[in-house]
This record gives C-alpha cells, structure tokens and sequence, in this order.
C-alpha cells in the first residue's frame, strides 16, 4: 500500500514541491537523495529510449508478410472464378511456360517441314465452270370448259305402205280419228306425208347447228 | 480493427504505421536489445493480427490488447537472468548508441547502465517499466496489459525504480556525497 502511495508522490512533484506531510511520509521509507535520483532515473529513462528509439526502424517484411497472408486469405473468400484475378504470379512463372509453348511450336513446325514428301507431278483434271444459265418454267393453267351437247335421236319405225302383208303400219296418234273411234278408217296417205314431213325436220335441225358436226352419227 | 477484420488492406497499413515502431521498441528491450529477434516477433504478431482478427473484441481498446499479445510473445521469448558474456556483448552494442548521444558524459555513462541494468530486471518489473516510461501508456491501460489492479501497477513500478536506482546511485556521485 505505501508503495502505491510512494509512486504516486514520486510520479506527482519533486521532493521540494511535497506538503510536509507528505515529506514526512517520504521520509520514512527512503532518503530525499534516493527520491530525486528516482525521479530523475525516470526522466532518464524516458529520454533514453526515445533517442534510442529512433534508431530502430522496423523491417518492411513485418508489413508485406502480413499484408501477403491478408490478400491471400481474400482470395479464398473468393470464389475460385474471381480469385484468379487477383493472384499474383512471380514473373519467372509467367516466363517459363511462354519460353516453353514457344519452343514447341517453333519445334512442332520443324517438324513438319521434315515431314513432306518430295513432290510428283500429277495431272488432275478439274471441270470449270464457265457460265451456268438456269431454265425456269412457268406452268400456266388457263380455264377451259368443255361442253358437250348430245342430240337424242328418236328412232321410230315408219309404217310402210306396201303390198307386202309383212309390213305393219304404225299410225301416229294424231293420224287417229279426233273422235278417239278406233274403228274410223285411217287416211294412209295422209300418214306418210306426215311422217316424211316429220323426219325431215328431225334431220334438217339437226343439220342446221354445225357446231353439232362433230357429234353427228350415221344412223343405220 | 474492424476494418482489418473486413480485410482491408489500407486499414492494416494504418495499423502498422501507428504502432510497428512502438511494438518493436518494447520487443527490442523485452529480448534484451536483441533486434533481429524483436523484428521477427513484430511480423509474428502482425501475422498473428491478420491471420485471426476475429480474436480482437471491438469493444475494447485497441491499444492494451495489442500490448497485451505482444506482451505474451515476449513472455514466451523472455530469457532471464541472461549470460554475463551475452550481457557485456548487449552492452558494446549499446555504447555507440549512447555515445551517440547528446549530453554530459557522466549522463551517457548513466544512460549506459541504465541500459544493463535494465536487463537484469524480472519479467513483470521490465514490462510495467518499459510500458509506463517508454510507451507512456497509463497505469489502467498497463493493469489491463499485465490483467491485474492499478495497484499492483503502481507497486512493480516503484519497485523496478527502486531497484535500477540502488544499482545506478554509484553513477550520480552528488547523490552518494549528500
């Protein structure tokens, strides 16, 4: 406890500057000489190191060794694809490897210069093209329509006036008596005029349409 | 530091511009002046404060906690009593330094033993020393390092005083006249 004491009335005032109870204090452990040689061993002391001090400057591995190990464990916080940025290669390692693929390509090349055969002669053929005209069709569909007319020819079998018994007349309807009596004699002559009249009108319309012409037919 | 443990790199050049030299000073006098060793424990820590920053509760105050680690790392290094050969070899090293210096010779012979028998203190009694007169850290931030009372502090320190000056009284000849 009176160490504490002590040292704070050393670290306080000289010997001189202390109450006289606090002289008295001082007194009881040490002399007034060893109180101010004390004193002044700490006033030494604190010019001693600080000169000294200044002579002793720290190496600058104490700050790029850690600094080296700070950005190093960056890069492994990294992920591995912006990492790579941030490496730092010595300049031997870069050098290496480009003296090396320089190498082997300069040698790879040597090589296959060596490599080749002599040369033959040897005709090849190689068609040339000149010109080349391309042809194009254009397909056209034009429209057409095709009619066809038909001509119904009625066959009808004309009664022949003949002797002959063999020869059966078909009488036309209107031919027959107005009065619808099947009995009422039939005007023969009057029949054939008709009926020629008649087949001579089938034959003239027929032959007064040419366009018909390739449709006609020969009736037997 | 939340920056560091958000890795960013200009945050870490910010650390060590404000604290490289004043970590490496301590480890330089925790390991018996010993430079190469000192370097070599001020990348350790750094490395240590890269590699798991995570460790670092932002909560706290940056300053005790790295003294606190670098505190630990010179505990593991600590080598005490050292050899009376490698001691006079820490002491040649250390009088082009003082001589160096600029002030009345019986001031640079005291510097001078100042500097031995600095190396002949305990490991607590070296770290609150050098934490309080050489860091100028207050004696909360140095009860937080060493994770002990303020009065605990107060008493190493007055104790590691005493001692240096007991064996320094003989440089100081008006002292011993009075």
């Amino acid at each position: 406890m009176e160490e504490e004491k002590l040292y704070d009335l050393l670290m306080s005032s000289p010997f001189e500057s202390l109450s006289s109870k606090d002289k008295a204090y001082v007194l009881q452990y040490m002399t007034e000489e060893d109180y101010t040689l004390q004193r002044e061993l700490m006033m030494e002391s604190e010019d001693l190191f600080e000169k000294e001090g200044a002579l002793i400057v720290p190496d600058l591995e104490s700050k790029s060794a850690p600094l080296a190990v700070m950005t190093r464990k960056e890069s492994e916080d990294l992920p591995w694809f912006l990492a790579i940025f941030i490496w730092r290669i010595p300049a031997y390692a870069m050098v290496i490897p480009l003296l090396l693929i320089g190498f082997l390509w300069f040698y790879n090349g040597f090589k296959q210069e060596e490599a080749q055969p002599k040369e033959t002669t040897k005709v090849i053929k190689v068609p040339e093209l000149i010109t080349q005209i391309d042809t194009v069709f254009v397909e056209k569909e034009v429209p057409v329509e095709v009619v066809r007319e038909s001509v119904k020819i009625v066959k009808v079998k004309v009664p022949q006036v003949s002797n002959s018994n063999n020869n059966i007349a078909y009488l036309p309807v209107e031919l027959m008596d107005k009065s619808g009596n099947m009995d009422a004699p039939i005007n023969l002559d009057s029949a054939n005029s008709i009926l020629s009249n008649q087949l001579k009108n089938i034959s003239q319309s027929a032959t007064d349409r040419p366009e018909l012409d390739q449709f006609r037919v020969s009736v037997p | 530091m939340k920056h560091i443990q958000q890795r960013k790199p200009e945050a870490f050049n910010e650390m060590h511009r404000r604290y490289s030299k004043r970590l490496l000073h301590f480890f330089y006098r925790m390991l018996n002046h010993d430079e190469a060793r000192a370097q070599d424990l001020l990348q350790d820590l750094f490395l240590k404060l890269v590699e798991a920053p995570e460790k670092f509760d932002t909560s706290r105050s940056f300053k005790p906690w790295v003294f606190t680690v670098a505190a630990n790392l010179a505990r593991k290094e600590f080598r005490q009593p050292i050899s009376q050969e490698l001691k006079e070899d820490y002491m040649s090293s250390g009088e082009n330094l003082v001589d160096g210096l600029i002030g009345p010779i019986d001031t640079k012979i005291f510097k001078k033993h100042l500097r031995k028998e600095l190396l002949e203190l305990s490991y607590e009694h070296r770290t609150v020393f050098i934490l309080r007169h050489q860091e100028k850290l207050s004696l909360q931030e140095i009860a937080d390092v060493m994770d002990c009372s303020l009065g605990t502090v107060k008493s190493r320190l007055f104790n590691a005083n005493k001692k240096l000056a007991g064996k320094l009284k003989i440089f100081k000849p008006h002292y011993q006249n009075k």
